[in-house]
């Protein structure tokens, strides 16, 4: 992450006008110094630290962050709702936002967008407006202006106020795919704490990052075209119309089994966000925190016997699947062994010895044979040994045979019916013991999970009580995906068999032969673009894997234990130790790995810009806070970095025992200027602004 | 041996396998069968399938072996007076599985003895009558299969292998 001044570019100023809950104009100035490179914005939750977030993110695309509907849409948009709500007949109100972005000669661009509302005409009736991102009263219309002040090819200063040209601008800087590398939304790495969540954030990550979006487009687009001439052709033969319908039934079963899953997985998201959220009310509290420690030690027990006893029976598996066939056959294995017996005794198969044998026995000192006999080299032995030799490298036929019984001598001896006894036995053992010592942990967590609905807490809720209503919700919700899953990977396979049937009775037809050679074209660059696509994952995957893995075990706490990291074909990110085995990972690693995740990505895409990180310790306390706060100062040296932080984790420590990450971040050593989040009641508009903040540390 | 050295054109697995036929079949005029070879490996198979991710060489050879141990072989039925040699199992598969083929030649060579009565000499021609070998272990594997799909039929959602659990109990407890 380590750049030269040279390579940076950078907002140095960043000015907002009735934007958000800001009314009137506020100025933040931004670090530019490659030593003190942190800048932090601390204020309350829900005080505005998102919205700022939120509005360079709108100034620099001209598009929002997470764009409303109207089903969705709150008063809350990009012009301050209570400007806009005082608006009357004929006024207008004006917000805009400024980034002043630097390179190493100093100003480069001055990028503005502007929203003009105007209010036409008195009504009670409310609207969605798109560029606003809300609710507005419906006699208000909102214009936007863009305006980007630059230098021509002559090196004068212009004002460019073509949205195509100064999209292309920002975009060589910064790509709009890539924002998550220098925009970064803390929250996400919770993410990293739940196996699934990352896998889908990293598969997004890396997909952002190989520009595959076109080619999903051309393959997408390619299909879409195929399907239609093929249905087109369909249309002509009654059993290729009745296969034609049987795929698009497939396909729009597909579509809505897909659309099911990814509600799902948000409502997870959401379920295990408010999980997390009273696992922390529980530890708020001394006792809590103490059973909460119990139940997170038992918890981690009860996934490592889980996983042992999946492994077991998986190897059990395997077992039962060598094992009975041999054993089922070990008698006939005896009787052909006693047939290959007769015929060598008859001279009419070679002997059961190999060459290696032999040429053991000539190498040995003294000469000695297996019989025990010692002899010499001008022995007869010798030489009829040497004769032997000789036959068995001259003869084809030799290492087949000799082979084969070797094969079935090795199968009789591993299913001696005591050994598949033991063997099978040791299994049976082996997972009755994790079952049952996950049947105990299981009690214990209850007991455990019981005594927390014990605790008084000081706003009367019973978050023992809400804790097991999630905890049932979260695996009824889990469940629920992976039988939905289940299901739609049959879809994938019946959709992809009726499409098959469809082509080859399309092939059969021989009509439409123009039509048809249209569709072996398409099908081909489809199968090209599908193969490279598979390729540059390939390859991107590797190269995310190796530098996540440089930045986690450089900053990893307790970084000794792992040796790397790994992203499976599946997206799965893990921590491993040297043997390959995959390391359990506390909230502190998982935070960690996803900052690594980041800054990976950002090497391998050579973005050399800043990096904003909304509650980067969203959602974590204790000594994990601690751990991120010591990575967040100590491994993004030289890259411009403004931290929106909630007063409460960076000026204060937790019951948990963290430190305030200000501690870690100290002024003197890494941050320039701290700015907070005040009230603020302007012309009578009450709103929200921005101060230095100036305390000792 | 020394007098003819060539008469087995042997060499390794893959050696072996030139001289057999390119497919092993199954009973393509039980649909019983027919459906169990589809289902239970390959694209199409059952989720929990003992056969997941394995090729259609195993199924064949476990009701090969189900068929050998009881000493039982079934012809291919025959519907309108034709049989349906439903040759699909690649033996090229054999390759990476050694011990298959010689499973194959060891039940070949047992039931000729033991069955057929041939002597030594036509035991060794079996060598090279690669297709004899194949037709002996598909009869075995055609009493087998039925075996096999019961085993199958036997599991349920929280005991998938359960068929294939008592099988080696029963063979544990038979030695």
């Amino acid at each position: 992450m380590n750049m030269s001044s040279e390579e940076r570019i950078l907002i140095k100023n960043i000015a907002i006008k009735n934007c958000g809950n800001y009314y009137g104009e506020h100025n933040i100035e931004l670090s530019d110094s490659l030593d003190k490179n942190f800048t932090v914005i601390i204020g309350i939750s829900g005080m505005g630290k998102s919205t700022i977030f939120k509005l360079i993110y709108w100034c620099l695309y001209g598009t929002h962050y997470d764009p409303k509907t109207e089903d969705t849409s709150s008063d809350q948009g990009i012009i301050n709702s209570t400007l806009l709500k005082s608006l009357e007949s004929g006024q207008r109100a004006v917000a805009s936002v400024t980034l002043d972005i630097h390179d190493k000669k100093g100003e480069k661009y001055v990028l503005s967008r502007t929203l003009t509302a105007t209010n036409h005409r008195e009504t009670n009736a409310k609207k969605f407006d798109e560029t606003n991102n809300s609710r507005i009263n419906s006699g208000i219309q909102i214009e936007s202006e863009s305006k980007m002040k630059m230098k021509d090819d002559d090196g004068n200063i212009v004002n460019q106020k073509d949205i195509r040209l100064i999209k292309n601008s920002i975009s060589k800087l910064f790509p709009e795919n890539l924002s998550d590398f220098f925009l970064f939304d803390g929250e996400k790495l919770v993410d990293f704490r739940n196996k699934s969540n990352a896998a889908e954030l990293i598969k997004k990550g890396i997909e952002k990052i190989s520009g595959l979006p076109i080619v999903d487009e051309l393959i997408s687009n390619s299909k879409k075209t195929k399907n239609s001439i093929i249905k087109h052709i369909a249309d002509k033969d009654v059993d290729s119309s009745i296969l034609a319908k049987e795929l698009q039934n497939f396909e729009d079963d597909y579509d809505e089994k897909t659309d099911i899953i990814n509600s799902k997985k948000s409502e997870l998201k959401k379920y295990l966000s408010t999980y997390d959220n009273i696992v922390k009310k529980i530890e708020s509290t001394k006792s809590g925190k103490n059973l909460q420690s119990k139940i997170s030690t038992l918890e981690k027990n009860s996934k490592t016997l889980t996983k042992e006893i999946q492994r077991t029976e998986s190897k059990m598996k395997d077992f039962m699947f060598d094992a009975i066939p041999e054993s089922l056959i070990r008698e006939t294995l005896e009787k052909s062994e006693e047939i290959f017996a007769k015929l060598e005794d008859e001279d009419k198969i070679p002997p059961s010895i190999s060459r290696g044998a032999i040429d053991k026995i000539l190498a040995s000192d003294p000469l000695r044979c297996i019989c025990g006999r010692d002899f010499d080299k001008d022995d007869s032995a010798w030489t009829k040994l040497d004769e032997i030799k000789k036959i068995i490298i001259d003869d084809d036929i030799s290492q087949g045979i000799t082979q084969g019984r070797g094969l079935i001598s090795q199968i009789l001896d591993r299913s001696i019916p005591k050994k598949i006894n033991d063997a099978y036995d040791e299994f049976v053992e082996n997972a009755k013991h994790s079952r049952d010592q996950k049947q105990k942990i299981l009690a214990e967590l209850d007991e455990f999970n019981e005594e927390i609905k014990s605790i008084e807490f000081e706003n009367d809720e019973d978050y023992g009580q809400q804790k097991k209503d999630y905890w049932e919700k979260i695996s009824l919700c889990q469940g629920e995906i992976t039988s939905l899953t289940e299901e739609w990977e049959d879809l994938e396979i019946k959709k992809s068999g009726a499409e098959s049937r469809l082509n080859k009775r399309i092939e059969h037809e021989k009509v439409d032969t123009v039509e048809r050679n249209k569709i072996t074209i398409i099908s081909a660059v489809e199968q090209f673009a599908a193969q490279k696509r598979s390729e540059i994952i390939d390859v991107l995957r590797d190269k995310t894997e190796e530098s996540t893995s440089k930045y986690f075990l450089e900053s990893a706490p307790q970084k000794e234990i792992f040796d790397h990291v790994k992203i499976s074909s599946k997206y799965d990110i893990t921590a491993c130790d040297a043997d390959g085995d995959v390391q359990e990972l506390s909230k502190g690693q998982s935070h960690v790995l996803g900052l690594s995740y980041v800054s990976g990505c950002r090497q391998i895409t050579n973005i050399n810009t800043f990096l904003f990180i909304d509650s980067p310790l969203h959602n974590i306390s204790g000594e994990s806070r601690n751990e991120i706060s010591q990575v967040l100062a100590k491994n993004l040296p030289g890259v411009q970095v403004v931290l929106f932080v909630t007063d409460s984790e960076y000026l204060q420590g937790d019951p948990q025992g963290a430190k305030p990450v200000r501690s870690y971040v100290n002024p003197s050593n890494k941050v320039w200027r701290e700015y907070q989040i005040i009230d603020n009641n302007d012309d009578g508009i009450r709103g929200k602004a921005i101060e230095e903040f100036k305390r000792d540390v | 041996m020394s007098e003819s050295p060539k008469k087995f054109d042997i060499k390794d697995t893959k050696r072996i396998l030139l001289g057999w036929p390119p497919k092993i079949a199954y009973d393509g005029n039980n649909d019983t069968v027919v459906s169990f070879y589809s289902k239970a490996s390959g694209q199409t198979q059952e989720r929990t399938s003992f056969f997941k991710g394995k090729k259609l060489t195993s199924i064949f050879i476990y009701a090969m072996c189900l068929g050998k141990r009881k000493g039982l072989y079934n012809d291919y039925e025959k519907k309108d007076g034709k049989i349906d040699r439903r040759a699909t199992i690649d033996v090229e598969y054999f390759a990476s599985q050694p011990e298959y083929v010689w499973m194959m030649i060891a039940t070949a060579f047992d039931h000729a003895k033991n069955v057929e009565d041939m002597n030594n000499d036509e035991l060794l021609k079996l060598f090279d009558n690669p297709s004899k070998i194949v037709e002996i272990c598909e009869k075995y594997a055609n009493f087998g299969i039925h075996q096999l799909i019961k085993m199958n039929d036997d599991a349920s959602i929280g005991d998938p292998y359960k068929g294939y659990d008592e099988k080696i109990s029963d063979l544990l407890d038979e030695s």
